[in-house]
């Protein structure tokens, strides 16, 4: 038997550490966004834009590449909200025109042009392989829970979105490791692969630990 | 709704078969290897060096060629790295390093002995990493550009100025 007191503590443990999730998690995503926005000048004097200029001379690939940051930067700033137990309660119109974004952009412009843009991704075969494997299952994730949520199925909806956010999230997450191993001496070709492979398979496991400590029937919901 | 998923699947089907063919295209020109511009992490500038005149050796021109100044020491020292948020990228975070050409004499201008030419020692210092706001993103960093700084280094035993035995013969 819990007494009023006890579940104010819950509440504020609860309330602790979500703050303690979000708050880097918007600080990095905002990070992100407003460091990308230099890129729509279309200059090329970039150091990102230098070190691939062969591949910048294909018109496809630049298309691809400006496509492709628009759409993160509309990803992660639209995603951001759509975990809000406030505005799904409160205002849900914002969740359900924030998610139509969300999803028509990855759908139609993010994963495609990143499914692109893999088959030149810098490191090896296996980082490009890694690459593909973001970009569909990012594809997918979104699809699935786009899907679920017009069959009215909300509790899939939900899980497929952890999915796909947590795809969506190895931008920012990625950049955090790079930043880390950098700072401790990593040189800059292994950084870059251990820093992906990290963002990713990390991403995944946080998304699926999350999924698996809420649902009962955690292997069904690949199946939904 | 379902127009967009299927729209989604073409994109993602073109997206694949233009990867395949301009993947293929790349290897079959063997463009892969250089796709990639790397950025060196150190930039020499400037070296220079300055000839030395030995007391009782000649002319000023034959101690020349005997003897090199420039004495230099290489230390590799690694500092603690700062970060920049300018380093959150998907790109190359430089290394930045200071390369400098330290004098051996320049404290002691009464040293006799010409120095061996092939001596030669240079410090290099890796400056400290910085990161900062505008680092966060996918661009690689490009590694801070230092001028190389020399101490002269040469022992002006017959400075210009002062008047030397062959001044006093002409």
């Amino acid at each position: 038997m819990t007494n009023s007191r006890q579940l104010t503590t819950q509440k504020a443990v609860h309330y602790f550490f979500a703050a303690l999730f979000w708050i880097p998690v918007s600080f990095f995503s905002i990070l992100l966004v407003r460091n990308t926005i230099p890129y729509f000048s279309f200059s090329q004097n970039f150091s990102f834009i230098e070190e691939r200029a062969i591949l910048f001379a294909s018109k496809v690939y630049k298309t691809c590449f400006y496509t492709h940051i628009f759409a993160g930067m509309i990803c992660i700033s639209t995603a951001l909200i759509q975990f809000s137990s406030y505005l799904l309660k409160k205002r849900k119109a914002i969740h359900i025109i924030s998610g139509r974004i969300y999803v028509l952009v990855v759908l139609l412009l993010g994963a495609p042009t990143g499914l692109y843009m893999s088959f030149f991704a810098k490191g090896s075969f296996w980082e490009r392989l890694l690459f593909m494997f973001m970009a569909v299952y990012w594809f997918y994730t979104t699809a699935k829970g786009f899907q679920t949520i017009l069959q009215k199925n909300v509790l899939a909806h939900k899980i497929w979105m952890i999915r796909s956010y947590s795809m969506a999230m190895t931008a920012v997450t990625f950049r955090i490791y790079h930043l880390f191993f950098y700072y401790y001496g990593v040189n800059h070709l292994s950084n870059y692969e251990i820093s992906l492979w990290i963002s990713v398979i990390g991403n995944m496991m946080v998304a699926e630990f999350l999924i698996y400590r809420k649902s009962k029937t955690y292997l069904q919901t690949f199946l939904t | 709704m379902k127009t967009i998923i299927f729209t989604g699947i073409a994109l993602i089907l073109i997206a694949s078969a233009f990867g395949i063919n301009d993947y293929y295209k790349a290897k079959k020109k063997g463009e892969f290897t250089k796709l990639y511009h790397d950025v060196p992490d150190t930039v020499v500038e400037k070296v220079t060096s300055v000839p030395i005149v030995i007391p009782g050796s000649g002319s000023p021109a034959a101690a020349n060629d005997k003897t090199d100044p420039v004495v230099s020491k290489m230390i590799k020292e690694n500092r603690r790295r700062s970060l920049r948020l300018q380093d959150y990228s998907r790109g190359r975070i430089p290394e930045p390093s200071i390369e400098e050409l330290t004098p051996v004499d320049s404290t002691n201008p009464k040293v006799e002995q010409p120095v061996k030419p092939e001596e030669k020692i240079v410090t290099e210092e890796t400056a400290p990493r910085r990161i900062s706001l505008n680092q966060f993103s996918r661009a690689p960093l490009i590694p801070e550009r230092r001028t190389v700084m020399l101490v002269d280094t040469t022992v002006k035993l017959f400075p210009k100025s002062s008047p030397t035995v062959f001044s006093s013969l002409k």
